[in-house]
């Protein structure tokens, strides 16, 4: 019987209850999309904070032994600059992150966004000869440009590296912590939301006061109240919200 | 408390209505309670919607529902300000035979003289402040 009243009181047909319907939707499903784009940063971020730690080593000092050596150059297309990595593995067992094991010598691996413009250009194709696409783990972005080649003991290669987590970094770092956008997300959440609930129970809401003011009249608790201007708030919220949800 | 315009619900029927005090005070209605207010105000369509029912037979369920929960006084405000003068005349014994048979005080707020004369006191209130006008 409550619930039943709680959705009559926000299906009611007169004007001010529409636009209140309007609102609390409106505010529902652009609640939902900041949610769900904060969400979506937060793991986002957490992803390439996790795929930068993959790809961070340790430099090794002359003398101690390196699991890997490797050099950087750099390939420009339209203005875009490619990190071309060259790589020697030299302890077996260690890959790089991204290449597969059954690499060898000679092999070129690129990153998703460069096979892209390899397959655009035909010029490019040749610089990166029968390339490869490196695996998620071993790239910090979607539109990242890298190039990996492995190369063999005649290559002299700068900087050699233990397969320990430390602060050289393929590519670039991530720079941002998950905990600062998960901050800023929270906050992003809840001031957006709050503002725009605060203006879906503002003057539009007369109808529900009235019928709260008559509940309350006949001995409706505040806990009773709430539930039937909550239970109402989701009606009209709910469809809105997984609509957007799903748009997302 | 009985609102000068019934004041039901339309999403409930008129024995919902009724029973909707104790169901707001987290009671499970006894239906021989809520059949017995009904038949006590003179209302035999338990099923009634509110919008199917005459402006007197509202306030009849109105005057149910206030006392469905038995109260110590009832506080009525223009109960029969809506209804036409026959209804006013049924609504207004009504309330004085429901409030005599179950020992509750009824407080009135009326704009109508007959009705303040069947009452057992009767208080004006103007500018001036409050008189009385029979005890």
């Amino acid at each position: 019987m409550i619930w039943r009243t709680a959705l009559s009181v926000t299906w009611r047909g007169d004007g001010a209850t529409v636009a209140r319907n309007v609102v609390v939707a409106l505010a529902a499903a652009a609640v939902t999309l900041v949610a769900c784009a904060a969400t979506s940063a937060v793991f986002m971020v957490h992803g390439v904070n996790e795929r930068a730690a993959a790809r961070a080593f340790q430099l090794v000092e002359s003398g101690e032994t390196a699991d890997l050596s490797t050099d950087v150059t750099y390939d420009s297309i339209r203005g875009e600059q490619i990190f071309v990595h060259y790589w020697r593995i030299e302890t077996d067992g260690v890959m790089i992150p991204g290449v597969p094991p059954d690499a060898t010598v000679g092999d070129w691996f690129v990153s998703p966004e460069l096979q892209q413009q390899i397959g655009r250009d035909h010029l490019l194709a040749g610089r990166f000869p029968g390339a490869r696409i490196i695996g998620e783990d071993g790239i910090g972005s979607a539109d990242e440009l890298v190039a990996y080649r492995l190369v063999g003991p005649e290559v002299d290669l700068r900087w050699r590296l233990s397969n320990v987590a430390g602060s050289e970094h393929i590519g670039l770092d991530a720079g941002v912590t998950v905990i600062d956008v998960a901050i800023g997300a929270t906050g992003l959440v809840v001031v957006f939301g709050t503002g725009l609930l605060r203006a879906a129970f503002g003057p539009v809401s007369t109808g529900l006061r009235r019928r709260l003011a008559l509940l309350h009249a006949l001995g409706a608790t505040r806990a009773v109240q709430q539930l039937v201007a909550a239970a109402g708030i989701a009606v009209s919220a709910a469809p809105p919200a997984a609509a957007a949800a799903l748009a997302w | 408390m009985v609102f000068q315009f019934g004041e039901l619900l339309p999403e409930l029927n008129v024995a919902e209505n009724v029973s909707l005090p104790l169901r707001l005070r987290g009671e499970r209605p006894d239906d021989a309670l809520v059949q017995g207010m009904l038949e006590a105000v003179g209302l035999g369509r338990p099923g009634a919607w509110p919008a199917q029912l005459s402006g007197g037979e509202m306030q009849r369920a109105a005057v149910a529902r206030a006392l469905v929960t038995r109260p110590a006084v009832l506080l009525c405000d223009e109960p029969t300000g809506s209804l036409d003068a026959a209804n006013s005349e049924q609504v207004a014994s009504l309330l004085l035979e429901v409030a005599r048979h179950s020992a509750a005080t009824l407080v009135v707020s009326t704009h109508d003289p007959a009705v303040a004369k069947r009452m057992d006191e009767s208080w004006l209130l103007t500018d001036d402040g409050l008189r009385r006008l029979h005890s």
